[in-house]
């Protein structure tokens, strides 16, 4: 009878964790398919940053929540100031949230690579004051996210579109941009992702990007 | 059996938990919903996001107490904790605003600040290196505000009617003794600090806080850079010089070596036609090092260290016979240092400590000769405490010791001899309590001891702020000042009090989006001025007195109205007068216009990459004392008309950032007078003869190009910083 106890003691605990897991792939599941579309309305990313939050709540131990937390806001910041709106509070969100995710993991390239984009938002926010100090901390954070894991294709991404925002008298354009671009393409065609629940953005940019510069240098 | 019952209800607990709903409406404090906010049960994954009307509802398995969370960007987290049992639980919260730039009031009065940090300013530090007519100078720029007054013969800064000395420049909170570099009358003077060492500057037109004193108009405040971005070289070349400085970063620590050597010769053999005439043009050479080093993740120590020696040598016209002029020549020599350390010492209290040396020496050779070394040595050191989110208390203390000396041999052999020897302490405190968001008082008192003139004095401050729209902020400010009399005075007799200004102003300012509107008026009132009878200066006394009121109106859009155009307009009243030094009646001071208007203009030329600036600047006629007449200061000057002209092209030069500048100064080339200086002796018919004061020249240009050598191109990596 004490074995058949242990027995069910046990069993109760591994489904509950068992469900635990399975609650945590669900939700995380769910959320990776609301980000999906890197073109939505604010209001999705909206849904997806509080469908992160309300994970990461949940689950304090886990980067991958608060990372995505962190990129749906950065989104939100992206989209927000392609419809020229105030986008300056989602960036120190984003900020706040990967700042939290890289104390659980600090050596993720993942991570490296999103804060190099944050540092590009800030680069919006006023481009002729901001660039020189921010171009060079984006650049910084890509080359230690390419560091981290060489196979990763979105800090090439993210360096390509920065050198094509880039003037040319910094040294960016479409000329210096195109072969970051084309080696994010290659890295992008080879990139197996870890778990399902791994980052898989940046593909559809890149190719836009890709194409954009080499129309520019026709 | 038992224990196979309780195994059951062990293992079916796990799923037996009722179905509770919680629904509910999220708002504002102004009672606007919420629209997507996000909502759950702390540690768990149940929770939802509010609709378009600010409603929400989700189901959750919990049970007993919970700790219900609401998120909202740029508002608080609410945290609540609520009960569930097994009715449908209902909630209607409000969530509150958090405080930031934008939603919380600030005071406006009298203070115009240039930030690279903070959103709501009226300046950025670039506008000061970029508005044309202002030589890179930060003066030059501030000129272009409203509140000052172009005095061209000068250089200085002349606030609200105030004289140049009323004006007092601080870097990191501690007081500058030489601001500008030494010049003799009717030469404009120069800011010795590039506005490129700063990150920030506050330059308050009066009413400014109790953390500073000894300045009876004026405050300009200049925060320094922290450390260096990146190691980079940099080199300019310049029609009137050359420079090249080095910058290393390491991770915590920055250091910077620059050298500058300016010589105004080559420029003046190809320039037009001056108005001064040089025997041996400007030349001046100029080393630095800076120095930080981020002590913890919140500390920074900071050293600034200049040497710098300047000298010329000009023809004068002899003032006792004024058609012939006399060589004048002048040899300056000063070394600066400014250290300071900032740290938090918790996340209530923050400590800031400074000390900075200056030495600095003048000699000047006409028919006499003048020999003056100053010296000064202070200490400083403040605390702050936020005390909580409403109130913050600051408060402080500094020392100066101030030594000068000075030799003034006549023509005739004669020597005066002036000796003064300051020590000055002084004690503040300021709080800023903020009654609500929209309601600010700014209270402090400042209590100042001067040994050279055995006074103390006590200056209280308040400021008021309230924020009357979404945009806008009325704010009203009142302060006494005081300031003790300059050396020249001082040199006759010590048995002086300080100067006092008591300053009211009232502002207006409404920021919204690319524009920015102000409108100031104030009233000023000046006692115990130094007065005394030119025939004799040591029977002086505080008898002085004067006011000076006026309106100053500023308007700036940034690219809102003209896309890529940037511009600003500025206008001042400004109706003063004063009875002091050796005025014989009450008279509005040579340095003083009625109307000063400015106008600002920017334009980024993306295709070109090039940046255009036009500065447009009238100030109405400024009055000069004609002694062949009987009425004091009552004679006027033309007005002063200026339209300068700069343009810089960003380009690569093998790689290297390059910067290509030209400027130019009074391009449509007005004739302005700034003056007129008089005999001091009648001629044979008994009229006193006299000279224009004119600019150096009439029109200035300027050619320079800036390399920096440092952020370099490589193709596989994009830009990287090397």
């Amino acid at each position: 009878m004490k074995q058949l106890t242990i027995f069910a003691i046990s069993v109760l605990i591994s489904t509950c964790s068992f469900a635990q897991d399975k609650k945590y792939f669900a939700a995380m599941e769910r959320g990776i398919q609301m980000v999906s579309n890197e073109r939505q309305p604010l209001e999705q990313w909206q849904a997806a940053s509080n469908m992160f939050e309300r994970i990461a709540n949940a689950e304090s131990d886990k980067w991958l929540p608060k990372y995505y937390h962190a990129y749906s806001n950065m989104m939100m910041a992206l989209t927000a100031y392609q419809n020229k709106g105030e986008f300056e509070p989602y960036l120190d969100k984003a900020q706040e949230s990967l700042d939290a995710a890289m104390a659980l993991s600090p050596n993720e390239s993942e991570l490296y690579t999103l804060q190099g984009y944050i540092y590009q938002g800030r680069i919006w926010l006023d481009p002729m004051l901001n660039g020189a100090t921010y171009s060079p901390k984006s650049h910084e954070a890509c080359d230690k996210a390419i560091e981290l894991n060489p196979a990763n294709p979105r800090p090439y991404y993210l360096k390509g579109s920065n050198t094509y925002f880039t003037p040319s008298f910094f040294g960016g354009g479409a000329e210096n941009a195109l072969p970051l671009l084309e080696k994010a393409d290659e890295k992008y065609a080879a990139y197996r992702t870890p778990s399902p629940l791994h980052p898989m953005w940046g593909k559809g940019s890149n190719d836009y990007f890709l194409d954009m510069a080499k129309k520019d240098l026709k | 059996m038992k224990e196979i019952t309780l195994l059951f209800t062990l293992l079916f607990t796990t799923t037996l938990y009722s179905q509770v709903t919680i629904k509910g409406t999220i708002t504002s404090e102004e009672n606007e919903s919420i629209i997507g906010a996000n909502l759950f049960l702390k540690d768990t994954y149940d929770g939802g996001s509010t609709d378009e009307n600010g409603n929400f509802e989700f189901v959750t398995y919990e049970s007993g107490e919970q700790i219900f969370v609401v998120t909202y960007i740029g508002f608080e987290t609410l945290e609540k904790i609520i009960q569930i049992g097994t009715e449908t639980v209902e909630i209607n919260a409000k969530i509150i605003e958090e405080a930031n730039e934008l939603n919380t009031v600030t005071i406006t009065a009298g203070a115009f600040e240039a930030s690279d940090e903070k959103k709501a300013v009226i300046l950025t530090s670039l506008d000061i290196v970029t508005t044309a007519g202002a030589s890179a100078d930060i003066t030059g720029a501030l000129n272009t505000l409203p509140g000052t007054q172009t005095v061209g013969e000068d250089g200085r800064l002349f606030v609200r009617g105030g004289a140049a000395y009323e004006t007092r420049t601080f870097i990191d909170g501690l007081y500058v003794q030489n601001p500008y570099g030494s010049s003799v009358p009717d030469v404009p003077a120069r800011g010795r600090f590039s506005p490129f060492l700063f990150k920030g500057t506050m330059f308050s037109t009066g009413g400014y806080s109790a953390e500073y004193g000894q300045a009876l108009s004026s405050a300009l405040i200049l925060n320094s850079q922290d450390l260096a971005a990146e190691t980079s070289t940099g080199l300019s070349l310049m029609t009137i010089g050359l420079s090249a400085s080095h910058t290393h970063r390491w991770e915590h620590t920055s250091l910077s070596a620059s050298g500058t050597y300016t010589n105004l010769a080559p420029y003046l053999a190809i320039a037009p036609k001056q108005n001064i005439q040089w025997d041996k043009p400007f030349q001046g050479t100029n080393g630095q090092v800076i120095f930080r080093h981020k002590t913890s993740e919140t500390g920074i120590f900071k050293m600034h260290a200049d040497a710098t020696r300047n000298w010329f040598e000009m023809q004068y016209p002899d003032l006792s016979d004024i058609k012939n002029t006399n060589q004048l020549s002048l040899t300056n020599d000063n070394y600066y240092v400014n250290t300071s350390f900032k740290e938090l010492l918790s996340d209530k209290w923050t400590f800031f400590a400074g000390a900075a040396y200056t030495y600095n020496k003048d000699f000047i050779r006409e028919k006499f000769q003048v020999r003056a070394e100053e010296q000064s040595l202070q200490g400083r050191a403040t605390l702050t405490n936020y005390i909580n989110e409403k109130v913050t208390l600051k408060f402080g203390g500094e020392y100066l010791k101030n030594v000068f000396e000075e030799g003034y041999n006549s023509e005739d052999g004669e020597e005066f001899l002036t000796d003064l020897n300051e020590n000055y302490t002084s004690g503040f405190a300021e709080t800023n309590i903020y009654f609500s968001r929209k309601f600010v008082v700014r209270a402090g008192g400042r209590l100042e001891y001067s040994d050279i003139l055995n006074q103390w004095n006590v200056a209280p401050r308040l400021s008021l702020a309230y924020k009357t729209s979404d945009y806008g902020n009325v704010s009203f400010a009142f302060g006494q000042f005081y300031q003790t009399p300059e050396k020249d005075q001082l040199r006759y007799n010590l048995d002086l009090n300080f100067e006092r200004a008591d300053h009211y102003m009232v502002n207006y300012q409404i920021m919204k989006g690319t524009k920015t509107f102000r409108i100031e008026g104030y009233y000023k009132k000046y006692k115990n001025l130094v007065k005394f009878d030119l025939s004799t200066p040591s029977f002086s006394d505080n008898s002085g007195d004067g006011h000076a009121q006026g309106i100053d109106v500023f308007y700036r859009d940034r690219g809102g109205l003209i896309k890529n155009g940037d511009f600003w307009i500025s206008y001042s009243f400004l109706d003063t007068e004063r009875y002091w030094r050796e005025y014989p009646t009450a008279a509005t001071p040579s340095f003083a216009s009625k109307h000063n208007t400015s106008l600002v203009y920017k334009h980024w030329f993306p295709k070109l990459t090039s940046s255009m600036g036009l500065t447009y600047s009238l100030a109405s006629p400024r009055p000069y004392n004609d002694p062949n007449t009987n009425r004091f200061n009552a004679g006027e000057t033309p007005a002063f008309q200026d339209l300068s002209f700069n343009w810089s092209y960003l380009t690569n030069i093998l790689g290297h950032f390059t910067v290509l500048h030209i400027s130019a100064n009074n391009i449509l080339g007005f004739n302005n007078t700034f003056g007129y200086r008089f005999s001091s002796v009648p001629n044979d018919e008994g009229d006193y003869e006299s000279f224009a004061v004119k600019p150096p020249a009439k029109r200035f240009f300027f050619i320079g190009c800036f390399i920096s050598i440092g952020q370099k191109y490589s193709k596989d990596n994009g830009v990287t910083s090397n």
